[in-house]
């Protein structure tokens, strides 16, 4: 640690200049793989079916347990079935849990929100109020408690996911929405008598949107660890369909045995959480870069 | 191997970016022990820059090549652990904001102790007794209760004195002083100049007192060094410089001080200074100087003595010795000592 | 000191109701009749027809849920027809084991986060830094589920140094049995925390204070503590404040997985066994402790800041 600390006052002009160069160009590398793997992880589970020959869902039993190799490259669970397959086919899952878990409440927030930091008033306080009320509330503990009453179940997952996390889009926006609000061009707008929908759309919005999009990338691998994380305690997806979660769960048993059932779609897990969060860092970057200039 | 030299800084160079920027160009000066020399130009004129390469505080990405010796010690070929140890223990640094310098979390007797530990193997009673009676020399009454006082509990002048008893509690040789009365209102300056004077002179130690207010370094300084984008352009005794400027640039800013001036003195200086990667060829002046000639701008200007010890770094140093000597009265009078005599 | 929380508690007030009310709602989540849930297999017309008067489910649901607020005020937060005692005891018994899994948890990630947020800040621009940020990235997306078994095997079931379930007997016991939790909750909040103690120990490197310091040649061991670490607390209470929910979500999992007999594992088994007083509960319970943590959180910026006036 010695040498670590006197780095704190370190004196490398020249190093340290080159390598802070690299900043902005990795990232901007970055972004682009993000995009481009998130792109290839959707279109993998789109053409699921057409991608390999098994069936994530049929039992065959006498292959069961089978190490990775050529036929089978991230082996066989203890059903049998193809865990390569099924992770292709637990992507469509956990893809719609990220994209359904983000985009309703990125609506729903950004509209109430919208509607709360500008006008203000009776409106914002009751709202505001329904926002604190709701965010005392762990997130997880809520959505399990919310689908522990409905019953388990995909649907009853988005619905709990939903309800409980338009509130964190609504309270960003409100955020923005009222800081945005002070400012210049929109009170001119105003002034120039523009209706309130054109106001909050166009003006408004445009700038507000930008930290809500951030935070749904975050918000996206939060969905999908919430999921997966609910599959696995037989609260989310039911079997047989394939869910990484849900994989996981089922191949508990046999993890000291065979690994690579639990291993593969935890690696998927992680991989994709990893895509988004890239995809999150660059959309952050850009906009600090444009804020910069 | 030290002896009584005090400070000696000759070509220093600073720069950033490997070395593509310079920011300061072949500083050089000189403050033997006891003295005080007083540091003055326009913000960004590097004047808080030399005092930080002089402490080896300089930014990051910053290179600073030259000699910079004190008291027979060279400075800047210093390990870097060496260098921690020197400052604060043979030079001090004091700063313009106290309330951001000092720490808020500590309290002023703990954050003065801590120095004093750092730099001698004394117990926690030595360094407390110790800090109290330099709270009380720098003018802190109660200074056993104040000990345990946090900064935010002090008004700006007490807590610039706490600073200063901080800078001086390794008993340095040197004290660097960073505009310390600039965010001070006058009355408070006063007394903070009071006990800087008094400090240096009793404890014989060099001063560099970095400025840009005029008044208050011909108070406390018995040299001055003009510095402009970077350079020094002229350096002798206060009462010279200020009553005999021999440098336009210098000219031009004791033009700028309100005041009763003689009506053939200079104007305003128009313009900016020049930003560092886009110095000018010749003189850096030239662009703003209106004496400048052609051969101002061919090539770099080299000092040039215009005195006894006084020196201007000007090409029409004869002329501007006309201009100088249209003054009258040899006594400081109350244009440029804006101050008052507290 | 106590005005301030009284004020502060004060404040807290219309959220405590609003949390009562949506832990209230979520009964009537149910599909179907409440009553014949909340029963279960013992569900006969007579116990239904008297569930329906206890809790009142005829009424209409504003006067239902001043009926839960009253039963609340007596202590009444209704009975677990599972394990046939009053929801309160059941949880209440069951905080202590969780509080000690989330402060032990917390305790690793503070103590593992100072150093990598240090070493990043350090090295800020370099390429060690950039590692250390990718791997922060990389460690967000890690289920703690698939974290939590994986370490029970390594460590639990391979090399058999620590123990995998229950919280042991109390004293070092429980230490050691609640390491390996412990450490998997810790493995999802040392990313968030080092993210912003790096940028808040940049921020502390390159302010005066810190400058001030080195000029007067403070030694190494005043600077680290009393400068950068002192000045670093502010934001690990806030950075820890803010994640409490997220937190709390990575315990409940974790505790389901090591069997630790907390409010978190109670609550995920209760789903199995329909035990819909219990999850309501546990929910109300951990509201709460957000809650809590919070009006901490402030007290704590008063200890932490002098200038921080209440």
């Amino acid at each position: 640690m010695r040498v670590g600390l006197s780095a704190l006052w370190d004196r490398r002009p020249l190093l340290i200049r080159a390598q802070e160069r690299r900043g902005p160009r990795t990232k901007a590398w970055s972004m682009r793989i993000g995009v481009i793997a998130f792109i290839a992880f959707v279109l993998a589970a789109v053409a699921a079916p057409l991608l390999t020959p098994y069936d994530p869902v049929k039992l065959d039993l006498l292959s069961a347990l089978q190490p990775p190799s050529f036929a089978h490259p991230f082996g066989t669970d203890h059903l049998g079935r193809d865990v390569l397959t099924r992770v292709i086919f637990g992507a469509q899952v956990d893809l719609q849990i990220g994209l359904i878990g983000v985009s309703i409440p990125l609506v729903i927030g950004t509209i109430i929100g919208l509607l709360a930091g500008y006008f203000g008033g009776i409106t914002d306080a009751i709202i505001g109020r329904v926002i604190d009320v709701v965010i005392a509330f762990p997130f997880l503990v809520l959505v399990v408690a919310i689908v522990a009453m409905l019953g388990p179940g995909l649907v009853n997952l988005f619905i709990a996911i939903t309800v409980v996390s338009w509130v964190l889009y609504a309270r960003i926006l409100r955020g923005e929405t009222m800081a945005v609000r002070q400012r210049e061009y929109v009170i001119a707008a105003e002034g120039l008598g523009y209706g309130h929908l054109r106001v909050m759309l166009r003006h408004i919005l445009r700038n507000a949107i930008a930290p809500a999009l951030i935070f749904a990338m975050s918000d996206f691998v939060l969905d999908l660890q919430l999921g997966a994380t609910l599959s696995f305690f037989g609260l989310g997806v039911q079997p047989p369909r394939a869910e990484w979660g849900l994989m996981i769960a089922e191949s508990r048993n046999f993890m000291l045995s065979s690994p690579w059932t639990v291993l593969f779609p935890g690696l998927a897990i992680i991989l994709l959480s990893f895509i988004v969060s890239l995809i999150g860092e660059g959309i952050a970057d850009r906009v600090r870069g444009l804020h910069d200039e | 191997m030290t002896n009584d030299e005090g400070l000696v800084v000759e070509d220093l160079r600073v720069s950033f970016g490997g070395g593509t920027v310079p920011v300061i160009r072949d500083l050089s000066l000189q403050i033997p022990a006891g003295e005080a020399l007083g540091l003055v130009g326009e913000s960004g004129s590097g004047k808080s820059l030399t005092a930080r390469a002089i402490l080896g505080l300089l930014p990051r990405g910053a290179q600073a090549t030259g000699r910079i010796v004190l008291d027979g010690k060279s400075l800047l070929d210093l390990s870097p652990a060496a260098r921690d140890r020197m400052r604060g223990s043979r030079i001090g640094m004091i700063f313009q904001d106290p309330m951001s310098s000092l720490n808020p979390v500590l309290r002023v007797g703990d954050a003065i102790a801590q120095v004093i530990r750092s730099h001698e193997d004394v117990d926690r009673k030595t360094a407390k007794s110790r800090t109290i009676e330099l709270l009380q020399r720098v003018g802190l009454n109660d200074a056993r209760r104040r000990f345990y006082a946090y900064p935010h509990q002090f008004s700006g002048g007490m807590r610039q004195r706490i600073m200063i008893a901080m800078a001086l509690a390794a008993n340095p040789r040197l004290l660097l002083a960073d505009e310390p009365t600039t965010a001070l209102d006058v009355v408070v300056q006063a007394g903070i100049l009071r006990l800087i004077d008094g400090l240096r002179r009793s404890r014989k130690m060099s001063l560099l007192f970095v400025s840009h207010d005029l008044a208050v370094v011909s108070r406390m300084c018995d040299r001055i060094a003009v510095m402009y984008a970077g350079s020094i352009v002229e350096e002798g005794p206060t009462v010279q410089v200020l009553h005999r400027p021999r440098m336009p640039y210098t000219i031009g800013l004791l033009n700028s001080i309100p005041g009763p001036q003689s009506s053939n003195r200079l104007a305003a200086i128009s313009g900016f200074p020049p930003q560092p990667g886009t110095l000018p060829r010749g003189c850096t002046f030239a662009p703003r100087c209106p004496m400048a000639i052609e051969a101002c701008a061919q090539s770099a200007v080299a000092m040039v003595e215009v005195g006894s010890d006084h020196r201007a770094r000007c090409l029409r140093t004869a002329d501007t010795g006309k201009i100088s000597t249209g003054e009258t009265s040899a006594e400081p009078n109350t244009s440029v000592s804006a101050v008052s005599h507290a | 000191m106590i005005g301030y929380l009284r004020s502060r508690v004060l404040q807290f007030v219309p959220v405590l109701f609003g949390i009562s009310f949506i832990v209230f709602i979520l009964i009537r989540l149910i599909p179907g009749d409440p009553a014949i849930a909340l029963l279960g297999t013992r569900a006969t017309p007579e116990l239904i027809e008297r569930v329906h008067e206890q809790l009142g489910l005829d009424l209409p649901l504003w006067r239902q849920y001043l009926h839960y607020l009253a039963n609340i005020a007596r202590g009444d937060f209704g009975t677990s027809f599972f394990y046939q005692t009053d929801v309160w005891t059941l949880a209440f018994e069951r905080v202590p084991t969780t509080l000690a899994l989330m402060s032990y948890a917390v305790g690793l990630s503070v103590l593992a986060g100072i150093p990598i947020a240090l070493l990043a800040a350090s090295r800020r621009g370099t390429i060690a830094d950039e590692g250390i940020r990718l791997l922060l990235t990389v460690a967000l997306g890690i289920p703690s589920f698939w974290l939590g078994i994986v370490f029970a095997l390594a460590f639990g079931v391979v090399l058999r140094i620590l123990p995998i379930s229950g919280a042991g007997h109390g004293g070092f016991d429980t230490l050691r049995h609640l390491t390996l939790p412990a450490i998997t909750i810790a493995c999802a909040l040392t990313p968030i925390l080092v993210r912003t103690l790096r940028s808040s120990l940049i921020e502390v490197l390159n302010s005066d204070c810190v400058t001030t310091g080195r000029a007067m040649g403070l030694a190494r061991r005043y600077l680290l503590t009393s400068y950068l670490l002192r000045n670093s607390l502010r934001p690990v209470v806030t950075v820890i404040s803010i994640n409490i929910g997220y937190l709390i979500g990575g315990t409940v999992v974790t505790e389901q997985i090591f069997s630790v007999p907390g409010v978190g594992s109670l609550l995920i088994g209760s789903i199995a066994t329909r035990d819909y007083g219990i999850i309501q509960m546990a929910t109300l319970l951990f509201a709460l402790l957000v809650v809590i943590v919070n009006l901490v959180a402030d007290l704590l910026y008063r200890v932490i800041d002098p200038r921080v006036q209440l």
